[in-house]
């Protein structure tokens, strides 16, 4: 047995140095995978396997082109680790990493894998698009197609879920943050919150997963006071980057009912207050929205007045100051990963609150 | 009959087959039927007697019928399901080649009910037995039944009292029990569409009609169109015939919260008459506006609520119970400016979590401009002024 074993490592080698042979020859190299030094050289330690296309005809069941799933583990540690901490635009490092992962899944498919790799794989790959979407959120669409981002997103979410009660065991130890993430994700979102009451009662009655619920819920009826009050209490930089997509709705929705509610010729309503019950980053943002939607602003105060509201009027997305000081607290393999121990965090921050 | 001989048995069916009477060959090819519990006709391997009584394609079809029966004589539902799924397949071959004659649908009725219990039971059988996932077997029926369904909606030629499109409704109706249990309600929606759009919508038999309208209500209702729910609902309610008390009782599980959310109180002898007592305590809590009591029969029949899916209507029925609580200060207070912080101690009394001024303002400005009530609240001096005329004005009239 060893020997076959060494012959086919041997084997699986010189099939791979061929195969990116031939990416040199073709010039399909990505500048993550070539020799610094000659960058028309492949470096073999650095290449990945690109995504292909299922094409009607091509031969693509030689067993040697698909990684087993230990190595297609190692492969996305590998963009984890090495990759997406390369000092280049994040749109540059999105396209790599969104390209290699989705050719991870492919082999994952292929061959049929439904283990605790597929799952780990799985997660991470999760977690990089919800990040992705937070950090290129102001790009422009031939960057970043916000559309595809979430639909890969949302596969590999109900996928995973899938994976979870199929596998059948309730104590994945990431399963509560997936769960979490599907709900916030997809808020208000009626499949969503079917599905949270299809958990078992452990899950269903977990901290954040009915944390998520909640504000799932009050986005639902509108209690947008209840949403950003829950949204300074996520903890997991993660579970704010997948919030944050929902942000511009309930910033409209919440100015239309307040519009409704405050309206009054006598009264005015600080901008300061708006920007913190809508979380807006300055009052100038707040001023800006006020006016984009035909509310009245005078000085530091906006006048609320139901028959002004622009229904029709979008809201950019921008990023959060709050999200990228949250953000800032962790390495981006640390975020990736899912290596993040709010808890023991929060008891370092405490501790050393209380020395000074 | 139970006491049929073989022969007598096929010479009845052959009969009614030579005949053309759909009732009762369905009859006897339904498991709704005395006869199924005769011992004689209990056969593993019928063929050959079957052989010598019918001809294909019929022969298929009494062979599985036969064998069918000695599996459920057996308890075998795995392999009932397995035979009466043959039976459908190779009726809807039979019943397409019928041109311009749609006698044999009762028949076809008879035997798809039958395909949809047995998947059903040899389901959870396989479930018990360790041998598949429960899902495996309605999902493949439900398939097989759409086979059937294309068949009846694709005979356009016909005439109006000869055409196979009169058994869409039934078909319709299997399918959705179908996609109920199995949690696939989006594919209803080309079902629904296809019964709407036909001349004849309203003419099937009122106990088609109350089925159907009992299962879009619902849909209706889960995809948050309340409205429509009602009208479905209240149709389906309405006509079920009395005696049907199980039905109507299931018809209400649904109706009675979707009521509460338009804005209708339940009566407390219709809760009592039809056995619906958790939903007396939902009704009696948000009448009184008490969101505390409110969350306790929820949390008390959490795993009923959600069983039936009406856990987030219910959720959604705490702001009718705001309004309700809101009033109540008002009344108090008599007033036409209130204090934002009267609301918030209201809402702190009720044990809502964390509730500040902010949030209360909030849920007022939601109920403001769902009129809802009737007012402005005003940011510099923290009050709600409320109009002097009708500041509650009647749910029903605003929902």
């Amino acid at each position: 047995m060893p020997q076959n074993r060494l012959v086919l490592c041997f084997v699986w080698l010189i099939h791979n140095f061929f195969f990116h042979f031939r990416r040199e020859r073709e010039k399909l190299l990505h500048k993550f995978e070539v020799d610094p030094s000659n960058i028309r050289q492949a470096d073999v330690s650095k290449c990945v396997k690109e995504y292909r296309r299922p094409t009607v005809g091509k031969q693509d069941n030689e067993p040697n082109d698909f990684r087993p799933p230990d190595v297609l583990l190692k492969t996305v540690f590998y963009l984890i680790d090495n990759i997406s901490t390369k000092r280049s635009e994040w749109s540059e490092i999105y396209e790599f990493i969104f390209d290699r992962l989705r050719s991870v899944r492919q082999d994952l498919v292929v061959q049929d894998v439904q283990s605790l790799y597929t799952v780990k794989i799985l997660e991470r790959t999760v977690r990089f698009h919800i990040y992705s979407e937070y950090r290129l959120c102001t790009a422009h669409l031939a960057v970043f197609d916000p559309k595809i981002n979430r639909q890969h997103t949302q596969e590999c979410l109900k996928r995973l879920i899938n994976l979870y009660t199929e596998l059948g065991s309730d104590v994945w130890s990431q399963r509560i943050e997936m769960e979490t993430l599907y709900l916030l994700f997809n808020l208000g979102d009626l499949d969503s919150i079917y599905h949270f009451y299809t958990l078992p009662d452990q899950l269903r009655h977990n901290t954040d997963i009915k944390l998520a619920y909640c504000t799932s819920l009050a986005y639902m009826v509108n209690n947008w006071s209840q949403v950003i009050r829950n949204i300074h209490k996520l903890q997991s930089p993660i579970y704010l980057c997948a919030i944050h997509r929902h942000l511009p709705q309930i910033q409209r929705n919440a100015l239309r009912v307040m519009n409704a509610g405050y309206s009054s010729k006598n009264c005015k309503f600080p901008l300061e207050k708006i920007k913190t019950s809508l979380f807006l980053n300055t009052d100038s943002e707040a001023q800006s929205l006020c006016q984009q939607f035909g509310i009245n602003v005078e000085g530091t105060f906006a006048q609320f007045q139901k028959a002004n509201f622009k229904m029709d009027e979008k809201i950019s997305r921008t990023p959060s100051d709050f999200i990228n000081d949250v953000l800032k607290q962790w390495s981006l393999p640390q975020i990736l990963h899912g290596d993040i121990n709010t808890e023991l965090d929060l008891t370092e921050q405490f501790s050393h609150m209380c020395q000074t | 009959m139970a006491q049929w001989s073989l022969n007598q048995y096929f010479n009845v069916l052959y009969d009614c087959l030579q005949q053309c009477d759909g009732e009762k060959a369905g009859e006897l090819l339904s498991f709704n039927h005395p006869h199924v519990a005769n011992q004689r006709l209990q056969l593993e391997n019928p063929e050959s007697a079957v052989g010598r009584v019918f001809e294909p394609p019929w022969e298929d079809i009494v062979v599985a019928h036969l064998r069918c029966c000695w599996a459920v004589g057996n308890h075998d539902f795995v392999e009932a399901y397995n035979c009466q799924s043959y039976i459908v397949q190779s009726f809807t071959k039979i019943f397409q080649s019928q041109k311009d004659e749609n006698w044999s649908l009762p028949l076809l009725f008879a035997i798809c009910l039958d395909l949809r219990l047995f998947a059903n039971k040899a389901d959870y059988q396989a479930v018990t037995q360790g041998k598949g996932k429960y899902g495996e077997r309605l999902e493949k029926a439900a398939e097989i039944l759409m086979g059937c369904f294309r068949v009846c909606a694709s005979d356009n030629r016909a005439a109006i009292e000869d055409t196979k499109k009169w058994g869409m409704l039934n078909i319709v109706n299997q399918l959705f029990k179908l996609y109920f249990k199995i949690n696939k309600l989006h594919l209803c929606k080309p079902l629904i569409r296809a019964i709407d759009s036909l001349p004849m919508k309203d003419k099937f038999s009122l106990a088609h009609l109350i089925t159907f309208r009992y299962y879009v209500g619902q849909k209706a209702m889960f995809d948050g169109d309340f409205k429509k729910a009602e009208e479905y609902l209240t149709f389906a309610f309405e006509h079920c015939h009395r005696n049907s008390t199980k039905n109507k009782r299931l018809i209400l599980q649904f109706l009675v919260p979707v009521k509460m959310l338009l804005g209708h109180m339940p009566k407390e002898e219709l809760l009592r008459k039809y056995d619906l007592l958790a939903f007396l305590e939902v009704s009696k809590s948000v009448c009184s506006g008490n969101i505390r009591q409110l969350n306790e029969v929820m949390e008390k029949h959490e795993h009923y609520f959600i069983k039936c899916g009406i856990y987030l209507i219910l959720e959604k029925l705490k702001i009718i119970a705001y309004r309700n609580l809101f009033k109540k200060v008002y009344l108090i207070q008599n007033t036409h400016q209130l204090a934002v912080e009267s609301f918030t101690k209201a809402l702190q009394w009720m044990e809502i979590e964390e509730v500040d001024n902010d949030e209360t303002a909030c849920i007022i400005a939601n109920l403001i401009c769902d009129n809802k009530i009737k007012g402005y609240i005003s940011y510099q001096h923290q009050k709600l002024v409320v109009s002097k005329q009708n500041p509650f004005p009647r749910l029903s009239t605003v929902m």
